[in-house]
């Protein structure tokens, strides 16, 4: 009986699958992040995966990953502050600070982690966070977790966020979260605004450079060399598994934080250490994108304006975005699932995002091509866009 | 300002999308609010009326009158201001 109650809990609604006749998530991939990508034997087109630079299945990259595990083998089977903590692990997080002018980092498994890890180590009840009304679901969760007074601001709405900021006081610590380039429609934060405000205010900001760090800014360096950020003083984190090509996440910022979150971060403390592969990876990936960047990011942002300016011109239905991110606006889950489903039938994955990650009926097709596509393949998706917008349902469901 | 028309025009400066908001608006359906709008309209209204709302109020809301009505029956208090 009780067993029973439990499994009605669990009972999924599949409505939208059973109406669409499509389910765009867990599809079984056979390949590496190659072009073409591999699904159900057949050959598709990836505008799916964040893996912008396209050095996910580099050799260079794959090479540095097998010496790793020769070296240090597939795992120290023991958490940082224990026994999995390898010179390597140093080496990496020192780069990864330098690369991106930060006084020190440390690296866990996913910058979920990473974003989940840090509220609950640094802030408390008597605190407040205020935080993008967009925000990620890592952030949310995060700060949520800490139990503490939250006020969300409209979407990169500096007046909102001035207002909030002047009518809240009697708070320990008031920490301002945001993401860098929000990656569901590629906005992208007037952060340096967000830190003049905290300035003022005596707030302390907190960016997710997830899709920032390794696109935007003239070396790649992400959000603070993107809007010119001079010595931050806030909290910093991104995910190593976008435009990194690898996996993992960081939090960087002061030594004295990174110190105290090396002792007090639940989630890095109790998970077993990020393996050698992952940080031979990341060794090797820094260094091309410090050698590469502007030849792979040439390639990104001329397919993005490409994918783009064909999409607007066809009447699709597009998000403004500044960063390498085109989505198309879908309406409600149906339409949404409906539209992925032709781009799925024509061989071409792309990511579809609904509620919870959107707000309702604001749904989106995420459109990402990475600098390893080749030039005929992003052509053969422009022909797709243009066969399936000739179809009155699809013409429908992208006027939104 | 009678107390719907302060409520509405909260509601209206706490949502991302600008429309015209009515005691019959739908939350979701008409002004796509989520959760976090929810919150942010929360906020707004324990400034405005210097009250301190509890958020299980607010669980059941569907509709701007539901949250006209919400305000009257549970916080008399922001009546006088």
């Amino acid at each position: 009986m009780v067993y029973n109650k439990f499994n009605n809990k669990l009972l999924l609604d599949r409505s939208i699958v059973k109406n669409t006749g499509f389910n765009p998530y867990y599809c079984r991939i056979q390949s590496a992040l190659d072009d073409p990508l591999m699904i159900e034997d057949k050959e598709f087109i990836n505008l799916a995966a964040n893996n912008y630079l396209g050095i996910a299945n580099d050799k260079r990259v794959k090479k540095a990953m097998r010496d790793a595990v020769d070296k240090y083998g597939a795992s120290l089977c023991g958490t940082p502050i224990a026994t999995g903590y390898i010179d390597l692990y140093e080496k990496v997080e020192r780069k990864i600070s330098g690369f991106l002018g930060l006084e020190a980092s440390i690296i866990l498994p996913s910058c979920y982690q990473a974003n989940n890890g840090l509220f609950s180590s640094i802030a408390d009840k008597d605190d407040l966070i205020i935080i993008d009304h967009f925000a990620h679901s890592s952030l949310i969760q995060g700060i949520k977790n800490v139990g503490c007074k939250i006020k969300p601001f409209l979407h990169n709405n500096m007046d909102s966020l001035n207002k909030i900021l002047k009518n809240s006081v009697g708070y320990n610590n008031i920490f301002v979260v945001t993401e860098s380039v929000f990656s569901t429609e590629g906005s992208i934060a007037p952060f340096k605004e967000i830190v003049d405000l905290c300035d003022m205010y005596g707030a302390l900001p907190v960016i997710d450079d997830s899709h920032g760090i390794g696109v935007i800014g003239g070396s790649g360096k992400g959000i603070l060399e993107y809007q010119g950020i001079k010595n931050y003083q806030g909290i910093y984190t991104a995910s190593l598994g976008k435009a990194f090509g690898v996996a993992g996440g960081i939090i960087s910022g002061k030594v004295n934080l990174i110190e105290y979150l090396k002792y007090y971060c639940a989630h890095l403390v109790y998970s077993t250490a990020v393996v050698p592969a992952i940080l031979g990876g990341l060794d090797r990936g820094i260094e091309i994108i410090q050698e590469e960047f502007h030849s792979l990011s040439k390639i990104m942002w001329e397919y993005k304006f490409k994918i783009a300016g064909h999409l607007q011109y066809l009447g699709y239905n597009i998000c403004n975005s500044e960063a390498p991110i085109t989505s198309i606006k879908s309406g409600n889950s149906e339409n949404t699932f409906i539209l992925a489903k032709k781009f799925y039938d024509n061989n071409i994955l792309a990511t579809p995002f609904i509620e919870p990650s959107v707000p309702p009926n604001n749904c989106r097709i995420r459109l990402i091509a990475g600098a390893n596509l080749k030039e005929e393949s992003i052509d053969k998706a422009l022909g797709v866009f243009s066969k399936i917008i000739k179809n009155n349902d699809t013409k429908r469901m992208v006027k939104f | 300002m009678s107390l719907d028309k302060k409520i509405i025009k909260i509601i209206e400066e706490n949502i991302e999308n600008y429309v015209d908001v009515s005691p019959d608006s739908d939350l979701v359906e008409d002004l796509g609010a989520d959760s976090f709008s929810i919150l942010m309209i929360i906020n707004a209204l324990e400034e405005e009326f210097n009250i301190l709302i509890n958020e299980d109020d607010f669980k059941d809301i569907k509709t701007v009158l539901n949250i006209i009505e919400k305000i009257q029956v549970n916080y008399p208090q922001a009546l006088g201001v």
